[in-house]
């Protein structure tokens, strides 16, 4: 079980009373299944205890001294309990499980709601895989262990101390035997566990190193034939990687090869000393057959409990560490949250204005990074890396305060025009629009939508409103059908290929295999990146929102698809409240308002013509752009 | 078990079952000694395991019924003994077994790496690289279970059987029979337990896994779930799958729950009825039943308890290496097509002079031609640039030239050597390629740069870097050329990515090139450097293009216009333009308006660099 199989160092704490106390609580509403399972524990002890004096009744009062009555007593007896015992533990399981798989299906529902509602800052700073591994392994560490191992600890220490006891009354120099064996098996099996745990950590971590190198080798297989790198990489693997793994199972399988045969072997001497000694007690008729095999049958008992105890620890050990990450990330503050008054917004015409806003990314603290498992070398403000840029800002972010990105913005956009943001890299204009979409609260200053302020309506009710397409589309695995979808779920299917339709994606869409219901996988791989991107447009046209934010993709695309997607451009603007990251030149020149930035500020601000009739900054990057252009030249002196 | 669920696809499916089985334990050949040691430690533990009972046997009604003192001391030494050889048999079994059983894991692994890596171009077309990773992963570990514990604890298993039973019977058969009544059953009930529990465990596993792949797409597209406020959609969708999970997780504990105390009430069953059959038997005075005999009994059947009530497993093992088994040699043997002819001979040092004569391909045999009937003659040092549309055939001609696919009609030649007739290696050694999407392995820059030529000095490495224009990004890493970079390393741009793959190229100092120059846009700058190192990249070799830029295309010797798999234009930028063909319709159409469009978007966009910072 690879998604279970928890790593846990010695350091880790067997208990811990904060999480012990949040993980009860999540308990308590089973109350009655945790009583009914420590119930059926109960029976469980009484068999384990009872049994083996009985079997050594009808042995020794039966059989040996002739009376078939006692046999047939003894065995019923033994039979009866024995069967209560098998019966209870099937309630302990039954309930346990029941218990832990509820407690297992909220944390886990807990933790992705959770997820879904924490800022996007916070994705950039913690790994998906990381987060997989919470809700997947960690919560299934909780599972096994809620299931099997709290009341299984109990059970598995009562049943130790009950035959202890039981031996106590029965006979005191054989308990001493018992005793020396109980001693040595749970050294034995606690030096086992820490020197196991070693071998196994490192075998863990040599298994995800093959199995990491197998899939980038698999993955990368045309570069290496092309670079003739097969005959070099084989030697790596089968002499390093692969042999390490090897190296290190064999070690495991030394370790775990340990264990079952030491404790045949205590048990073969513990044999031994009690036939030695109870032999002897029993001809000096100290003690009667039925002790003796009593106690025969006790020791052999003994030592699953003890074997249990030790596995158990690990468990312990394992659900504090998982708990402790769990609640850490379920403890993550929220930064964008609903005010407690916040209104639903009501039906909106559009009007956007900036008051003065400013902004600075909020800080992540350094220790709550750490605690997190952050990421390194990644940007602490979430924006996505380009240029060289990428490197350098990552590292001196972190610890101190963040830098200003937006200064006392001013911006008046009325009901259904286009505004088009232009600037370079690191300009602010990303910033604007996460903040209009509230992916991040103001610092400063407000940002109001017909006069409401977004921070006190709710964020269903605005980005319900609002529709966002980003550079890099994102689709989810399913069909095309259910991608456009995604802008508006009850749309019907006639509604989501008049959406395809209008953008133009409905063609090549009803080129592919199975049409609209053609699957992308995870990442959409059949896709093209100009047809990602109409499907985006179809989505968000679909979704009809009043406000419209596009950040325009960068990456070439053929010349008939750039076509299309202008004319898609030209109909998804049309009638809302646009935004747009502008990067083509029909856009810009067509925008109702052009903005350009510059380090966090707005420099100049107007229409094409206005804008280039001033001869500030957006006329030098225009001209720029046509500079080299035979086109261009009319263009340019015209303007001047 | 003769038919498997998974889908039959070309010869192996043929195979028996059988066949299949066989061929996994010839892996245990080369391990002939370890398997030799696992199975005496076997033999031996299982012959010590049984042995014991009887010498309790004889304790009770020699030393202790015939009260001899003497006689008890020496049993108890005995047993002690026993214990001890036990142990020490029961160590060498299980870890021998399980050594081998990672000897073998390990040859399977390697096995298939080097296969898989190997086979060509037209195999991984069709592969799914998931499916080979999970082979190599997932049915290796298969098949290494099967030997650490299907094998060997069936085998113990049978032994013990065999040696209970033969001293069973010959103490006492009626005794013998009422102790295998419940047993036989048990047996039976484990088989079908186990066929249960299994497909609903990997139902499970494959659930998790899909919990995992939900939650993923919703962090990868988080700004689209905000964006769309699907925030509750996807929480009600995992929900939905979450509480899935809960009843396929119940279900199969129920079964745990029912399975554990049943099985062992089955062996309970077992004891109690030894104690009245025997004691009824040694009241009515059959001979030999004695209480010896009768706790001797006891002890055979805690010993086979816990093997019968886990038999099922062992089956499941067996089954499941088989069909893991069947899914590994379906890769093994997978026909190399592209390989080294016998007499092959290393390619001399090329010159770089590229001929296609004649040369049409396919890549399926039910497939239509991707190409027809080229012929093309590159001279030594010669820039070709080749336009044209998606999937026009570019793609497929230039992969030609490293022989990633062997022509179906006509040659290819390299100063007039036929590329099937050289060694692949010393072939594709000489030919340098950077492709589209410029591939970075998980390893330090350095490592990836010098990916064609490991042996790469650091010098050298730096040499090529700083003729790719790569040097100065890398020493503003934090570990300037040992920095890890790739799925656990630092975030790498695309335009320094570019870069990078211009330098490993650079490196191996290729006589001839293949490159795509359709990059994904890029600031002016960027742009400048990655324009610059291509040129020194190009620079006195023969040159293959895959053109997007015009100026690429204006500077090149020949220009191929591509369509439908055919050349149906070539020559120089002035003359194809003069002719007023196709090339000067697409000249107008595409390049131009391309040309303009990444003009614009360079500089409006903004994405310029040096202010960015």
């Amino acid at each position: 079980m690879g998604l279970t199989g928890a790593a846990v160092a010695e350091g880790d704490k067997v208990f811990d009373w904060a999480i012990t106390k949040r993980l009860l609580r999540y308990l308590a509403p089973y109350g009655r299944n945790v009583r009914t399972a420590f119930f059926g524990a109960f029976l469980t002890v009484v068999g384990y205890i009872v049994g083996p004096p009985l079997i050594g009744f009808a042995v020794d009062e039966g059989i040996l001294k002739g009376n078939f009555h006692h046999v047939l007593l003894g065995a019923i007896a033994y039979l009866t309990i024995d069967g209560a015992a098998q019966l209870g533990f099937h309630i302990q399981v039954l309930n346990m499980s029941y218990a832990g798989q509820r407690v297992i299906q909220k944390l886990r529902d807990e933790l992705f709601t959770h997820i879904q509602r924490l800022s996007l800052s916070f994705f950039s700073n913690y790994e998906t895989g990381k987060l997989i591994a919470r809700v997947i392994g960690d919560v299934n560490v909780l599972r096994e262990a809620i299931t099997f191992a709290v009341v299984g600890a109990v059970r598995d220490f009562l049943i130790l101390v009950g035959i202890l006891v039981a031996m106590l009354f029965i006979s005191l120099p054989l308990t001493l035997i018992a005793l020396v064996v109980v001693a040595v098996v749970t050294i034995m099996a606690n030096y086992w566990r820490i020197y196991a745990r070693k071998a196994y950590n490192w075998q863990r971590e040599t298994n995800s190193a093959n199995n990491a190198e197998l899939s980038e080798a698999f993955n990368a297989i045309r570069v290496t034939q092309a670079y003739a790198r097969q005959a070099y990489n084989y030697r790596r693997f089968a002499e390093q990687i692969n042999y390490a793994h090897l190296k290190s199972s064999l070690r495991a399988a030394w370790v775990a090869s340990l264990f079952f045969p030491g404790i045949e072997l205590v048990g073969g001497v513990a044999l031994g000393a009690l036939i030695y000694v109870g032999g002897s007690l029993v001809l000096q008729q100290t003690i009667s057959v039925a002790t003796l095999l009593t106690f025969v049958l006790y020791i052999e008992q003994l030592f699953f409990p003890i074997r249990m105890l030790a596995q158990r620890y690990n468990i312990f050990q394992a659900v504090m560490a998982a708990g402790g990450k769990i609640f850490a990330l379920m403890d993550t503050p929220i930064d964008v949250q609903d005010a407690p008054d916040a209104v639903e917004l009501p039906l909106i015409k559009g009007h956007v204005r900036f008051e003065d806003v400013s902004f600075a990314y909020p800080p992540v603290r350094a220790s709550e990074r750490h605690k997190l498992g952050a990421k390194d070398g990644k940007s602490a403000d979430g924006k996505p890396s380009n240029g060289n840029g990428a490197h350098s800002d990552s590292s001196d972010s972190l610890s101190s305060a963040p830098p200003v990105v937006l200064r006392h913005i001013n911006l008046d956009v009325p009901a259904g025009a286009t505004v088009a943001l232009v600037g370079h890299t690191g300009a602010g204009k990303t910033s604007i629009v996460k903040l209009l979409s509230r992916f991040y609260d103001v610092t400063e200053g407000r940002i109001t939508i017909d006069g409401y302020d977004i921070r006190k309506v709710t964020q269903e009710s605005l980005r319900r409103q609002m529709g966002i397409v980003t550079q890099e589309t994102h689709l989810f695995s399913g069909t095309v059908m259910d991608n456009i979808r995604y802008g508006r779920l009850n749309a019907s299917d006639e509604e989501v290929v008049a959406a395809a339709e209008a953008v133009g994606a409905d063609s090549f869409i009803r080129k592919l295999e199975n049409g609209y219901y053609t699957e992308v996988r995870e990442g959409g791989v059949l896709l093209s990146a100009g047809q990602k991107q109409l499907v985006a447009f179809a989505r968000a046209l679909l979704a009809d929102p009043r406000i419209l934010i596009l950040d325009e993709a960068t990456s070439s695309i053929d010349t008939q698809t750039e076509k299309i997607i202008q004319e898609a451009l030209r109909r998804l603007l049309k009638g809302r409240t646009s935004f747009v990251i502008a990067h083509r030149l029909s856009t810009i020149t067509s925008a109702d308002i052009i903005v350009v930035m510059d380090h966090g500020m707005i420099v100049e601000q107007g229409t094409h013509a206005e804008l280039l009739a001033k001869g500030g900054l957006y006329r030098d990057l225009y001209t720029m752009a046509y500079a080299r252009q035979l086109e261009a030249t009319s263009l340019s002196r015209s303007a001047n | 078990m003769q038919q498997t669920n998974d889908q039959p696809s070309q010869e192996t499916s043929k195979v028996s079952n059988v066949a299949v089985w066989w061929r996994i334990m010839r892996y245990l050949r080369p391990y002939r000694k370890l398997a030799a040691f696992a199975f005496i430690g076997l033999v031996g533990s299982s012959a010590l395991a049984v042995m014991i009972p009887r010498l309790l046997r004889q304790v009770i009604d020699e030393g202790i019924t015939a009260a001899d003192n003497g006689f008890l001391a020496l049993a108890a030494l005995l047993i002690v003994a026993l214990g001890v050889l036990r142990g020490v048999a029961g160590f060498a079994f299980r870890y021998f077994g399980e050594r081998l059983s990672h000897y073998i894991a390990y040859d399977l692994r390697n096995q298939l790496y080097n296969k898989v890596q190997n086979l060509p171009f037209s195999y991984h077309d069709k592969a799914r690289t998931g499916t080979l990773i999970t082979v190599a992963i997932s049915d290796v570990d298969e098949v290494q279970r099967y030997f650490a514990y299907g094998l060997i604890d069936g085998m113990y298993t049978i032994l013990l059987l065999i040696g209970a039973a033969i001293l069973m019977l010959t103490a006492n058969l009626p005794l013998t029979i009422v102790a295998f009544l419940p047993l036989v059953p048990l047996a039976f009930l484990s088989v079908k337990f186990v066929g249960e529990i299994d497909p609903r465990w990997r139902a499970i596993m494959e659930r998790l896994q899909k919990l995992g792949n939900q939650l993923q797409e919703s962090v990868i597209g988080a700004q689209v779930v905000r964006a769309f406020a699907r925030e509750r959609y996807e929480v009600e969708k995992f929900g939905a799958q979450n509480s899935r999970l809960y009843e396929e997780q119940i279900d199969l504990v129920r079964r745990w729950a029912t399975f554990l105390p049943l099985s062992a009430y089955f062996v309970t069953l077992s004891v109690g009825a030894v104690l009245i059959v025997g004691g009824l038997l040694a009241h009515t005075g059959v001979a030999g039943v004695t209480v010896g005999l009768v706790v001797s009994f006891n002890a055979y059947i805690a010993l086979l308890g816990q093997p019968i009530r886990f038999i099922g497993f062992v089956i499941i093992l067996t089954t499941q290496a088989v069909t893991s088994g069947r899914r590994i040699f379906e890769i093994l043997d997978a026909p190399s097509t592209i390989s080294d002819a016998p007499d092959a001979a290393p390619m001399p040092l090329i010159k770089g002079e590229v001929r296609f004569e004649d040369v049409s391909f396919r890549y399926e045999p039910h497939l239509p031609l991707a190409l027809k009937n080229i012929s093309l003659t590159a001279r030594a040092g010669e820039v070709v640039a080749l336009i044209g549309l998606t999937g026009s055939g570019k793609s497929t001609l230039v992969s030609l030239i490293p022989r990633f696919y062997d022509v179906t009609e006509g040659r290819v030649t390299i100063d007039g050597v036929d590329v099937r007739t050289v060694q692949l290696d010393s072939l594709r050694r000489q030919i340098g390629i950077v492709l589209q999407e410029s591939l970075l392995f998980s390893a330090t820059v350095r490592e990836n740069i010098a990916y064609g030529r490991p042996e790469a000095s650091l010098e050298e490495v730096i040499e090529a870097a700083k003729a790719a224009n790569a040097h100065d990004f890398i020493m503003e890493f934090p570990e300037g050329y040992e920095t890890r970079v790739g799925e656990r390393g630092i975030t790498v741009s695309g335009g320094q990515r570019q870069r990078i793959a211009i330098a490993r190229a650079l490196l191996i100092n290729p006589r001839i090139l293949i490159l795509d120059d359709s990059t994904s846009s890029v600031d002016t700058r960027t742009e400048f450097l990655i324009q610059q190192a291509l040129e020194r990249l190009m620079h006195g070799r023969t040159s293959f293009i895959i053109a997007q830029r015009l100026t690429t295309v204006q500077k090149a010797d020949q220009i191929l216009v591509i369509e439908g798999g055919e050349i149906v234009e070539r020559g120089k930028h002035a003359e194809l333009l003069n002719k007023n063909g196709r090339y000067a319709e697409i000249y107008r159409l595409q390049l131009q308006d391309q040309e303009r469009l990444r003009r614009e978007m360079l500089t409006l966009g903004g994405l310029t660099e040096e202010k960015g910072r």
